[in-house]
């Protein structure tokens, strides 16, 4: 056949589509508009990220550590003159109000930043009064955050605290470089000059300070500038302890975090996509089993099956671009509302672009996905015989197994390659693929043994409308099981996220275990434990539990120096691995800890513990001992302030960190440390109403400890996961949406078939409410059924997420069974109903007529 | 019509079964079967005597159980389905007792599947004029449900012809019509197939409409019981 004439025939079955064409389109829509959506928003955050990138990091380039920055870092900048530097220290520190007898009164844990040269050197620090740091920074005066000034009860000009040095507040923060990772739930940023910090006893042995440089290139500079001062950095002695952070690496793309977040929503998103096929293919299905006898003719006149499927697939082609267009300007006008909604979604806002390759991706995808599921009903075209021009009866002819297995692969093929292209991982694609194709058997399953039952079901005794509903869920061609199995696949996300959030946000807020602490006073030192155990017992302190904490670093492993393994290539992410060992693991700063026995949150799980008395040894946490390629039998040596000490590993320990007490991932056998130079890290359980109390007294008499309250940062975590949750759960909700399309396209298709079997029920006496009542039996069961499978999924997927992945104990709520269920039922019966609401109206006349007037 | 015409449609020893509930049904037994090319064939017989599953078998729309079908010398056995569907296109044209004509074409558009199928270049003209000579010249563009039955019939009458086939395969062609609406289908139906010339094998109960024939084979109980030429 010519294509010409294909495309003619193609146009000419179009035909009267409008039906069809609502829901297919309807159906497509929706998942097409969740992917281009979700793709689009990180496409604008991204794109936000990167017009914002050298202001966010405030450089071009970034070098940072846990220890003094190499002398002659700056010399690996040589071939740039005119690059501009600019050096911070941080810390985490207790900033305070002072009394009037010269000590603190209320306190507040802060960031503080000591900055020496023009910070930031891209973007803007304004302050207020204006100025910038450079205006306002000197060895007496601090710029900070102006909720730092109203949590201590303070004014600009007051006088607070630093590390128990007393600073004026010179100004106050208005717009500053954005901060991102755990330090921003620490508390509010702090801004001194170096000479400034250098007056506080912050920078005191043992305390955790990072230390960074910032560089800017001059104008005109590339990114293989960049690339080749980063090659530059790697061959600085100590490199191998240097973080390098390059502006366009920052955010999505760069962080790891992130990009797998956004591949985790491109997942979910698809899946309503594919629940949308689901309803293509369901489309497709009645579509020609309401085609046979035209199918037939065309047969008898010489079109080949193949040409009959291609006509047909062509004609689905133009249905599936009109729903991937109108589905894609609906994704596209999402992130502007979701900048709207969430203005904070990118540093800087969410610039107005048009995601161009968010639309190319849900155009192909939609057109994809949706002729791919046409496919495998398409293949019924073999079936048709010829002869029922002639014959009725005439016999379907042979299944085309060899079209129909090809098809199902190209299915799975697709699902698996449209997996992959969300999540760009191809273990996510490949559990997606298993993930669905195993949910969607048993929704399947559970579809068959609705229909099974149904038609076996003893309905004599039953109400007629139920049984007359019940009944006909069995009759051929209902689509019980393609709804079944979309509106199972939509309330499976919808109830899995919700069970998820709740349960994490649940477990974080409320279900710490009985006596876990709540707060935690980090670098105390020896001396210092008196005073503080006394502050805790007078704040009403219970649990109270201390240890010795002794910073150090890995300076062998095996007798290997530390450097053999961790390569010098500074511009390594975090995490990098080298020789198959965590980089970051082997040359950061390490915190060893010493106890006679474990406590009742940890467990051996490999070797025994102080097992061997010929040497000093070491407990390490199982996975940290992965990062850092070590097992039973190896030995590590820690360099301690210059002192070597060598300990074998004689032990593996599973940690359950979710009981928020005292952990470290190294365990020193009790007098191995000797009289190495070290802090204490306290913890204890202090009522909520002492707190503030005891964090005021600690920081007035001990400015150096830090006291870490638990909650504010349990909740700012908990409010983080919240906003997830419910951009995951707004993404589900698509699902279902889509779920329901299919089930009202379903009934809508099958609804036309069943004009004359309303029509006779009329005629014979039943009401138009009785009709009702039977369609809705018939809906609501499908959907129950739907909902209860679903949800059953959502627990086992839930469960098996917060017990393996969180390791967070949790409940099994039955109780969402019968629940979803229900919802279910109720949203198909009304979804089915509103469908079908014209076919509803027939009159009786047309059971003889057998069309309307 | 002379010994040395070639056949067009040849049976020979062909049975058809068919399962029925439990039982299987001979709807067609041992038929042997010779028409040749340029003859117009009338097929009688009762309701059930296996007259439609005859003319199925010659399409090659069925298969015989047992024997071997030939059209136009091609052995429909050896044919699969695609193959099938290439010679009907080529060689065969319908009329059915039901129209069978597609709702979603326009008159014109029924007329013109043949000859799109074929690759004809001036296939509307032809169509247009197909259409005229059944007397809907001013019909073309409607679509089956705004056309009477006898209108649909005519329809198809032209579809039918449109092709040019070697052979035009009727089932009951008057058989939805009325009378006089039936007798005029029937007129239409001969003239067009004296003027174009090919072979006519038309199913039918009506005596009457098989006057018409040269020839006619009375079925029954799936045999040939009677096969009378007219002089």
């Amino acid at each position: 056949m010519k294509p010409s004439v294909a495309l003619k025939w193609v146009l000419r079955e179009s035909r009267g589509a409008r039906g069809r064409m609502l829901y297919f389109v309807a159906c497509l829509a929706v998942g097409v508009a969740a992917v281009v959506g979700t793709a689009g928003i990180a496409e604008s955050v991204a794109q936000g990220f990167r017009e914002h990138s050298r202001e966010i990091l405030g450089a071009d380039l970034s070098v940072s550590a846990h220890r003094p920055l190499p002398a002659d870092l700056g010399a690996a900048f040589s071939p740039w003159p005119g690059t501009e530097r600019a050096d911070l220290t941080e810390t985490a520190s207790m900033i305070a109000a002072p009394g009037a007898a010269g000590g603190a009164t209320r306190s507040q844990l802060a960031q503080v930043h000591a900055v020496t040269g023009r910070y930031p050197l891209f973007g803007e620090l304004t302050t207020d009064p204006p100025g910038g740091l450079g205006v306002h920074l000197a060895a007496d005066s601090v710029v900070v955050a102006p909720e730092l000034l109203e949590s201590l009860g303070l004014v600009r000009g007051d006088d607070l605290l630093v590390g128990g040095t007393r600073f004026r507040v010179a100004a106050t923060v208005v717009r500053a470089p954005p901060r991102f990772g755990f330090a921003s739930f620490l508390g509010p940023p702090v801004y001194v000059s170096a000479d400034g910090l250098a007056r506080t006893r912050l920078l005191g042995f043992g305390t955790r300070v990072r230390h960074r440089a910032l560089f800017a290139l001059p104008a005109g500079s590339t990114r293989e500038d960049l690339d080749a001062a980063v090659v530059r950095i790697g061959a600085v002695p100590g490199a191998q302890y240097l973080d390098v952070d390059l502006h366009h690496q920052v955010g999505p793309g760069g962080g790891q975090t992130t990009s797998r977040l956004e591949g985790f929503l491109g997942l979910v998103a698809l899946l309503s996509l594919v629940v949308g096929g689901i309803g293509v293919a369901q489309i497709a299905r009645t579509w020609i089993a309401g085609r046979t006898q035209a199918i037939a003719v065309m047969r008898c006149l010489g079109l080949r099956p193949a040409e009959i499927l291609a006509i047909s697939l062509g004609h689905l082609g133009l249905l599936a671009v009109a729903g991937s267009v109108v589905g894609t300007a609906i994704g596209c006008a999402m992130p502007p509302i979701a900048a709207w909604i969430a203005p904070d979604l990118a540093p800087g806002g969410m610039p107005a672009v048009f995601p161009v390759w968010a639309a190319v991706r849900g155009l192909v995808l939609g057109l994809g996905i949706a002729l791919v599921f046409s496919l495998p009903p398409l293949t019924a075209v073999w079936r048709v015989s010829p002869a029922l021009v002639l014959r009725a009866d005439a016999a379907p002819l042979p299944a085309p197994r060899g079209v129909l297995i090809a098809s199902i692969a190209l299915v799975v093929a697709t699902v698996l390659a449209a997996a992959w292209l969300q999540a760009r991982q191809p273990a996510w694609a490949l559990w997606f693929t298993a993930g669905f194709a195993a949910l969607a058997a048993l929704l399947w399953g559970a579809s068959r043994v609705l229909v099974w039952g149904a038609a076996r079901l003893p309905r004599r005794r039953l109400n007629a409308y139920v049984a007359h509903g019940i009944a006909a869920l069995a009759r051929p061609g209902a689509g019980t099981t393609a709804a079944v199995v979309s509106l199972g696949l939509g309330a499976m996300v919808v109830v899995s996220m919700g069970l998820v959030e709740s349960r994490l946000r649940h477990g974080l807020l409320d279900l710490a275990p009985p006596g876990a602490p709540s707060v935690f006073l980090i670098d105390v030192q020896p001396g210092q434990w008196t005073g503080v155990d006394e502050a805790l017992r007078d704040a009403g302190a219970t649990n109270v539990d201390r240890v010795p904490v002794v910073t150090a670093r890995i300076a062998a492993i095996d007798g290997r120096p530390v450097e053999e393994f961790a390569e010098t290539g500074g511009a390594a992410a975090p995490g990098e691995r080298g020789q198959g060992r965590s980089r970051r693991s082997l040359t950061r700063e390490q915190r060893l800890t010493s106890r006679e026995a474990l406590t009742s949150d940890n467990r051996v799980v490999e070797g025994a513990l102080w097992s061997d008395p010929a040497r000093a040894e070491v407990s390490i946490e199982q996975r940290f001992a992965v990062q850092l390629g070590v097992k039973v039998g190896s030995t590590i040596t820690f360099d301690i302030q210059g002192v070597p000490l060598e300990l074998a590993v004689t032990s593996l320990r599973s940690v359950q960190w979710q009981s928020l007490s005292i952990n470290f991932f190294f365990l020193v056998e009790p007098g191995a440390l000797g009289d190495a130079p070290g802090l204490v890290l306290a913890s204890a359980r202090v009522p909520p109403e002492s707190e503030r109390a005891l964090r005021d007294r600690v920081t007035r008499d001990y400015p150096n400890v830090t006291v870490l309250q638990l909650g504010p940062v349990i909740a700012e975590v908990a409010a983080l996961i919240g906003r997830v949750a419910a951009g995951v759960s707004a993404l589900g909700t698509f699902c279902v949406v889509a779920g329901l399309l299919v089930l009202a396209g379903s009934a809508s298709a099958t609804m036309l078939r069943r004009r004359r079997e309303i029509a006779l029920l009329k005629t014979l006496g039943v009401t138009r409410g009785g009709v009702t009542a039977l369609l809705a039996v018939e809906y609501g069961l499908a959907g129950a059924v739907a909902g209860f499978v679903g949800a059953g999924g959502a627990l086992l997927l839930s469960w098996g997420f917060l017990t393996y992945v969180t390791e967070i104990d949790v409940d099994v709520p039955l109780v969402v069974l019968p629940l979803t269920a229900l919802a279910c039922a109720v949203a198909t019966a009304a979804s089915g109903l509103a469908a079908g609401a014209r076919t509803l109206a027939v009159r009786p006349i047309e059971s003889l007529r057998g069309r309307s007037s | 019509m002379s010994p040395e015409t070639p056949l067009c449609i040849e049976f020979r020893g062909v049975t058809k079964r068919m399962p029925s509930g439990t039982r299987t049904l001979t709807i067609l037994d041992a038929v042997d079967l010779a028409i040749p090319a340029g003859s117009f064939v009338a097929v009688l017989g009762p309701s059930g005597s296996g007259k439609s599953t005859l003319l199925g078998l010659m399409a090659g729309l069925d298969r015989p159980t047992e024997g071997g079908v030939f059209l136009d010398g091609h052995a429909l056995g050896d044919l699969d389905e695609d193959e099938l569907a290439m010679l009907r296109r080529r060689r065969v044209g319908f009329v059915f007792q039901d129209f069978q004509l597609l709702g979603n074409l326009t008159a014109l558009e029924n007329v013109l599947l043949p000859l799109e199928l074929a690759g004809v270049r001036d296939a509307s003209a032809r169509g247009e004029d197909l259409l005229a000579r059944v007397g809907l010249r001013e019909r073309v563009d409607h679509y089956p449900s705004q056309l009477s039955g006898g209108e649909q019939q005519r329809v198809a009458l032209a579809r039918a012809f449109a092709g040019r086939p070697a052979v035009l395969l009727a089932d009951e062609p008057t058989g939805n019509l009325d009378g006089a609406t039936g007798r005029a289908a029937l007129d239409l139906l001969v003239e067009l197939r004296k003027s174009e010339g090919m072979t006519l094998v038309l199913v039918t109960h009506d005596p009457l409409v098989a006057e018409r024939a040269d020839r006619r084979i009375h079925l029954a109980d799936g045999r040939i019981v009677r096969d009378e030429t007219s002089a």
